[in-house]
Parts: C-alpha cells; structure tokens; sequence
C-alpha cells in the first residue's frame, strides 16, 4: 500500500552521509559534514548506563554523568560549560539503562575546543573529583528526581515500572535515577572507579557534526583523543531473557485526581526481531486520533487520555499501554477495553488502510526527525551501540517498510498476552480536608 | 602527573653530572633520555573568531485577497511546514465562558467539509499528515506538516479546517468534556499551577492576559456550539491572517494552490478588543498556593516586562538570558551548581502583542525554600545594576545561536516568519534581529535591567503552607497570603 500512496522521493530511503574510522586505542570516530547553517554538534556515546551499577548503587550512571560537567585539573569548577557559553554553545547529556550519551553544540569556532573539553575529561576526570563535588551534584540529582518523579503526577510509575518487570539481579531492574538512599551511599571512589573502568575511548563513539573540514577534524580528534589509553573492559554477560513479570499487580497512591491504568509487558530488544512490529502495533493502538485505542477511549468518552509504546533495549524491552480514565470511569473498564483491542489485533490482522497510515506516519516522522542536526549524530552513535555500526538508517527504514499486516499481528499475539503484563494502578489519595 | 618541563630536566641532570670527575677518560657521549612528546592537551586550544551569518530571507507573496505569504524554499528533505494565524484568539472569548477559543480551536478539527470528526482525522494521518492548532489571548493557529507530494491534499483538509469546521454538537460535547478533563488533571501539577495563578494574580482575573486561555470549570461548562461558531466567525477571517511556508517548495507552487482554496476567504470584521495595560504591582506581594506533602515548592516570579518587539527588548533579552537564560546564568550557578538546593532554574521574556513579563520559574527543594527565596531576591535585586562585557558575550552568542537552531526545522521556520508577519515585520527582520544582537551596549543592558525592581514583581510559591511559611516569615518575608488557583 505503501507505494500507493507515496513517490519515489519520500519513499527512497532517506540518507545521513558520513565518514567513519577507528582510531589505535579503538574510539569510534564519525564525520558528518553539513554546511548548511554554521553550527557544529560533538557529540560523544559511552556504552555505559544503569545496567552497569553495582548493587546498592542504583542512579550512579546518572550521578555519574552530573561530576563529568564538574570539571578537571585543566579546566577546573564550572569551566565546561563557561568556556563554551561564552562563544554561543551549550550542552547537555542523558543517562538510559545502556548508554550514557554527552553532546555540546554551538558556531563552528568552537569545534577544536569541544574536542579538547570531551578528550580532557574523559583522560581525567578522576584526578580532579571531589567529596564536595559529589554532595552538590547528588542534591542535584535528588532534586530531579522530586521534580521528576514523586512531585510529578503519576511520576512514581517509572520508579515501580522496573521492580515490576524485572527479577532481581537482573541489569534493568532499577530505576535510572535510583533511589535517594543509593544515591547518599555513593562515594568518591565510586566515582573514580567508575570512571577507570566504564570511561575510556575503547567504550566510546564521538560523532562530529555540521559546518567544519572534515580533514582538518580528524587531525584535532587524532591530538586530543589520539594519546589516551584503552583499557580492558570487564566481561558483560547478557542476562537470561526475560519473558515472565515479576509482580502482576501494583497498586500505589498519588497526589491525584484521576485514577491512571498501566499495563506493561516484556517486548524485543531494540533492533531486534518484534522491535518495528511492536512499534507499529503501538502507534496503530495509540498513536493519532484514528488510533484504535484513541477512538474506543477518548472518542467514546472513557479516557482523557491514552499512550502506548515500545521501548528496545539492549536485553530486552518493554511495551506498556497508558490510559487516564474519565471522571466516574473505572480502571476495570478501560482495562477490558485494551485488552479486547489487544486480542482483536492478536487475531486479526490490521486493514490495509491502517497499514497504510502506519508506514506513512513513520516515513514522516523519520523524515522530520533528521531536520535538527544534533538529532542525526545522536542517530549515527545509537545505531553503531546496538548494531555494531552507524551505517544502519536504511535498514532501520527497511525492517519498518517490510511489516506486513500478519507479522504484525503475529508479534502481538507473541508478546502482548493478556496474563503476562504487569499492571500498575495508580489512585488519588484521599484528599485531606 | 609530572609536568612536561620538569620530566624533562630529571631525564638528563644525572648525565650532567658525571662529567665532572677530573681522572677519568672522556666519557662517551651521552645518551640522551626520550624527552616525551608534549602533552597536546596541555593547553586548551583558543577559540577564533565567528564567521559572519546572515539568515535566508523568505520569498514574499500575496494572495488575492492580500493575505501575506511568506514562503522558504529548503529542498533538502521532502517534507513541509505550514503555519496559518490569525490576530485574534482567546481575547474574545465573552466573560463568563473562559476556554471558548481553545474549545473552538479543539472541535474544529473534529469534524469539517464533508468528513465527520472519524473521517477527516483517518484522512489527515492516513496521508502522513499532521494538523495541529492552538489559541493563545492575541491569535490562534494551525499548522500543518508532512509529505510535499501531499501538499494539495494537506491544503484542502485545512482548507476544511479553517473554512468549513462542522461544529457538531455531539463533537462539542466530547472536546468539552476532554477539556474539562484535561483542567482538572493540569491542577495536580505544580508547575501548571504556579503558571495559572501567577498570570491571574499579575494581568489581573478579568485581563485578557491573566484569564486561562484553556478555560475555567465554569466557562466551558456554558459554552455550546453557538457560542463556538460565533467565535470561528470573528476570528477566522483573513482580516489580519498571515500565511508562512517552510520547506520542499517554492513560493511558485505552492502560491497558487494556496490562493485556490484561500483567495477568496472573506474578511472580516476588524474586532478590536481593548487590552489594558498590566496593574501597577507597587509592592513586593508573596502568595502561596497550598500544595501539602509536596517535596519541592514550585517558584513564579513575574515582573512588568515588554510587548513582542517594543524597546528596549533587546537589551533586555541579554539581561534576561545573563540572570536565567542558560546554565551559566547567574540564577542557575547559584540556585543549582553552588548550593544544590534545585534541579534547575530559568529566566524569560513572555512577550505579548500588548504588553509581557519577565519571568522566573523554578522548583526549589522544600525545606530550602526560604533560604532559596533570600538568594533569589539578592539575585533579582543586583540584575538591576546591570551586567559585565563576559555576560553580554555570552548573552549575545546565545542569542544568536538560538536563531541557528530555528533555522533548522521547518516547522521553526514557518512558526517564526508567521510570527513576524503578524506584527508587520519586513522579510529581513531575522537577518536585522541577528544583527542588532550584536550592536546592543552593555550600558543600554543596564538601563534596561534597572527597571526590574522586585518591589514591582508578584511572587506565586506552590507548596507545603505548613513547612515554607514559617521559614519564610522568620527570613523576613512578611507579606504572604494564600490563595487558590482560579
């Protein structure tokens, strides 16, 4: 149906040019020219996220990535970011299970000094962390997780969502931003063993991006990054699978109104066979105001709201169904309702007219997700950390283009099945008089 | 580590020595030790200058009945963005049914031309299409984005939109009831809370700026489907409607097509609605929105601030971007980065069509709140003496580099050229905007700043009473009362 609709130009596969290599100590590099408006992007992955703490650690990766803007023996205190600031440019940096990932963008004079900051750090950070550092970096990070979590209606559902997948032990059964007792046990030597270990180029890919000369950017990467040291990296055994919940049931209060239906269940790892199935099947469930959880719900009055959504990781993924019901409608109610809809989906196959505003909706919003140029180098590092290389934007078009209604359907009927989610109920507390 | 030129000098002193025994033979020569390579990141590398920039300018057209196009051809992606406004929006929506613009805004895309609300939602996204919209008190828009081969069929669904929405009634009574719905749920959330009454308390409850756009319980519970239709006539009309295109095309094509389905929309009449100047805050008033339990206090500070383009609103975009506009800022160094006591903290200019705020917004851990407040007003009161020559650098790169970052999408674009074309800018004002960046004065950023005396600002603190209020009073803050959100 596909070609039915669109031409050739939106269906040809959409490209990002680059140039790749690997430098001795084994950092990935990745060029991206793009002269359009003079900006550059740096931007650097680390395969390291909250998978990687230890017991007792939870949030450290997170914590971790708040003491790398806080500076080093060179560039001391808040340097990081007033150097940059000062030219224009700023940055930022997020934490996820797999990955923690740090870009800094701005006019392209400030290329060679971004590559000098990331390169500085990442050689030595440690010799410059301290116990004050860590104590204001880890009120930070408690405090984001007040605005972001227990302050924030219905925010305790990511915290409890992990517990509830997954068995203990297993790399993803904590919250990314941890817990505040985890949080006050970190250490200094937390911090610098954390660093020696996860922070070296060997675990690395830093894509530059935008309006430079690509020679003369290889020869400030092959300055700054070329003398730093790999290390060997410790084992990481995947996990077992996982396909079993671990609680069937939750239910937690909140400072609400309304109150709020979370089922979640265990989906395909990113990239990964099910991965663009699962996808399609969320956005034909909750995706637009034809999506068929959309017109059942909020269409027929019982929802405010609904959300559905595959998210692939490394070891596994989760798909979850949100729904916010309508004053006087009962969780029950809304349930039933999404688990007929996921039923009729397991055993039916979508019509062609929903498989057409499918691919359509996604071809879009792949096109439109290319605009902003920090959004394409970011694509080029997670596509080489979950497939080996960043060379992958046309396969990741293919695999969308090639679901077919019944291998649709048959993921569902996989992975989706009404006794295996984890169902998170959220109620409003009473309200005090 | 050991610094380079130190190692160096360990490295051959010893063979320096030797050479001062009398008796003996002449020693060979020495060998000299490996003097390692200097450290290349020793020294940070310095920054050169920037290149000039100047923005695209749009290409300018019309159509028939004079509404102005400006369209942006970028080829690079066959995709587009279209953005439509009109000048007039929540400002008519009739006392007593607060939310008719954003209900209006809500129905028409439930349901137009032919297509009830199922079919014209099936039709827009089954071509890979998205129509949003939005009304705020000066204007309402709608966007729309997607495929440039679907650029025909996108400009007749929004010609429906604009032109002929159904109004039914049973589409009005589902968005009403989602609105309704939507309020209630926006109230559990502290910083949609602080927003609603901060506004309220600063333009007042009956300015055209301080009624909540999205509405009230009891305003959308009054307002039908006659009220909707009256609204969409008064405010859809190409009276004052601007038009501006971003994208796979040219101002060749897609000019046509749109004076096809938008060359003969009417115009209306040119509805004039009398938005007052803010009330004079004379003193510094704190109020406090009870939110018992909550682990941080939600912070709003409004001070009087300037119309979208009045003067001194450059000079005042760098003072406010040097006290809160990026992580360097003097707010976030301090609140954030020196005593840990929030994840974050910013400060803005709101600018309307006729009049703004300066605004500070920020979430501050409860049981610091008040020690918070003392550094926070420290802070406000010393922007007022102006800042330094490295503040206004920083100020003017961010500045700059936020144009840069507009450019990038189309939707950016097409969202900014509507916005200037709404105020009667000429297709140059990026490229003059960008420009007088550079030019403002770091005296000039003083005399404006100096305007913004707290004793004219109005203070909202959303949370625990119980826990802030008495700290706040012991660190003198006396002047407090509490309110509820309107």
């Amino acid at each position: 149906m596909l070609a039915l609709l669109l031409t050739p130009a939106l269906a040809a596969e959409p490209s990002i040019p680059f140039s790749r290599y690997e430098l001795p100590n084994g950092l990935q590099v990745i060029l991206l020219e793009d002269h359009a408006l003079p900006q550059v992007v740096v931007d650097l992955w680390y395969k390291v996220g909250s998978k990687d703490e230890v017991a007792g650690r939870s949030g450290f990766a997170h914590l971790f990535e708040h003491l790398m803007f806080m500076g080093t023996l060179r560039l001391p205190g808040s340097g990081f970011d007033r150097v940059m600031e000062a030219q224009g440019g700023w940055n930022n940096a997020w934490t996820m299970q797999d990955a923690t990932n740090y870009y800094d963008v701005g006019p392209p004079q400030l290329l060679e000094t971004f590559l000098w900051m990331e390169a500085d750090r990442m050689q030595q950070l440690d010799e410059a962390m301290t116990q004050a550092k860590l104590d204001l970096q880890r009120d930070v990070v408690r405090n984001e997780r007040r605005q972001g979590n227990e302050d924030q209606p219905y925010g305790m559902v990511e915290i409890e969502l992990d517990t509830a997948l997954f068995p203990a032990g297993h790399p993803y059964a904590h919250s990314v931003i941890g817990t505040h007792e985890d949080l006050q046990a970190a250490s200094v030597g937390d911090v610098t063993g954390f660093f020696n270990t996860w922070y070296v180029p060997n675990n690395a890919s830093l894509v530059v991006a935008g309006d430079f000369d690509p020679a003369q950017a290889k020869v400030w990467v092959e300055r700054y990054f070329g003398t730093l040291e790999r290390k060997e990296l410790p084992a990481r055994a995947a996990p077992e699978p996982v396909r079993t919940v671990q609680k069937a049931s939750v239910t937690i209060t909140d400072q609400v109104d309304f109150p709020q239906l979370n089922l979640f269940w265990h989906g395909p790892s990113a990239y990964q066979a099910g991965d663009a199935e699962l996808t399609l099947a969320a956005d034909l469930l909750g995706a637009g105001e034809s999506s068929r959880l959309y017109r059942r719900l909020v269409d027929g009055g019982l929802a405010q709201e609904v959300q559905v959504f595959q998210y692939g990781l490394q070891y596994g993924g989760i798909f979850g169904v949100t729904v916010l019901p309508m004053e006087g409608v009962t969780v029950e109610e809304v349930e039933r309702v999404v688990q007929e809809e996921l039923t009729r989906l397991a055993n039916e196959a979508p019509s062609a007219a929903e498989m057409e505003r499918l691919q359509n909706q996604h071809a879009i919003a792949t096109y439109q997700s290319l605009e902003p140029l920090q959004n394409r180098a970011e694509s080029l590092n997670r596509y080489w950390a979950y497939t080996g290389t960043p060379e992958w934007l046309g396969k990741d078009v293919a695999r969308f283009t090639a679901v077919d209604a019944p291998r649709l359907s048959a993921s569902v009927s996989e992975w989706l099945k009404p006794a295996a989610a984890s169902r998170i109920v959220v109620l409003p507390e009473e309200k005090k008089p | 580590m050991i610094p380079v030129l130190l190692s160096v000098l360990l490295a051959v002193a010893p063979a320096s020595a030797r050479t001062k025994k009398p008796a003996a033979p002449p020693p060979p020569p020495p060998v000299e030790a490996p003097v390692p390579p200097p450290d290349p990141l020793a020294t940070m590398p310095t920054v050169g200058e920037a290149r000039p920039f100047v923005p695209p300018t749009p290409e300018v057209g019309a159509l028939s009945n004079q509404v102005p196009v400006w369209v942006l051809p970028s080829p690079k992606l066959p995709i587009f963005s279209l953005v439509l406004y009109v000048p007039r929006g929540s400002q008519l929506d009739a006392p007593g049914k607060e939310g008719t613009a954003a209900l209006a805004m809500e129905v028409m895309g439930r349901g137009a031309g032919e297509r009830d609300s199922a079919a014209f939602s099936a039709e827009v996204e089954r071509r890979g299409l998205s129509i949003s919209r939005d009304a705020g008190p000066d204007g309402a828009w709608v966007a729309l984005s997607g495929p440039t081969e679907q650029l025909q069929a996108g400009l007749d669904l929004l010609a429906d939109f604009v032109l002929r929405p159904q109004f039914a009634g049973i589409e009005v009574k589902k968005a009403r009831e989602l609105l309704l719905a939507g309020l209630q749920s926006n109230l559990d959330e502290p910083g949609y809370v602080a927003s609603r009454t901060g506004l309220s308390l600063y333009w007042g409850p009956a300015h055209p700026y301080g009624r909540p756009a999205d509405g009230t319980q009891a305003g959308l519970k009054k307002i039908g489907a006659v009220d909707l239709k009256k609204w969409h006539k008064a405010a859809w009309s190409a009276t004052g409607a601007t038009l501006a295109v971003a994208g796979a095309v040219t101002k060749e094509q897609v000019l046509p097509m749109l004076d096809a389905r938008f060359g003969a929309w009417k115009a209306g009449k040119d509805v004039k609605v009398d938005v007052p100047a803010a009330p004079v805050h004379d003193r510094e008033a704190i109020y406090i929105v009870d939110a018992p339990g909550s682990a941080q206090t939600g912070f709003y500070v409004a001070f009087p601030g300037l119309a979208q383009f009045a003067p001194p609103e450059v000079a005042t975009k760098m003072g406010t971007i040097a006290l809160g506009g990026t992580f360097t800022s003097r707010l976030n160094a301090l609140l954030r980065e020196e005593k840990g006591y929030t994840y974050g903290v910013r400060a803005a200019m709101e600018s309307r069509r006729h009049g703004g705020t300066l605004l500070v917004r920020t979430r501050i851990r409860a049981d610091v709140t008040a020690e918070a407040m003392v550094d926070l007003v420290a802070q406000l009161d010393k922007i007022t003496a102006g800042i330094d020559e490295a503040e206004l650098k920083k100020a003017q790169g961010a500045a700059r580099q936020d144009v840069v970052e507009v450019l990038e999408t189309q939707a950016g674009v097409a969202g900014a050229y509507v916005d200037y074309l709404a105020l009667g800018r000429p297709p140059g004002a990026l490229a003059a905007e960008l420009t007088s960046y550079g030019a403002v004065r770091i005296d000039e950023v003083t005399s404006a700043m100096a305007l913004y005396s707290r004793q004219h600002a109005v203070f909202v603190l959303v949370g625990d009473r119980a826990l802030i209020e008495p700290k706040l009073r012991e660190k003198g803050f006396v002047d407090l009362a509490v309110v509820t959100p309107p």
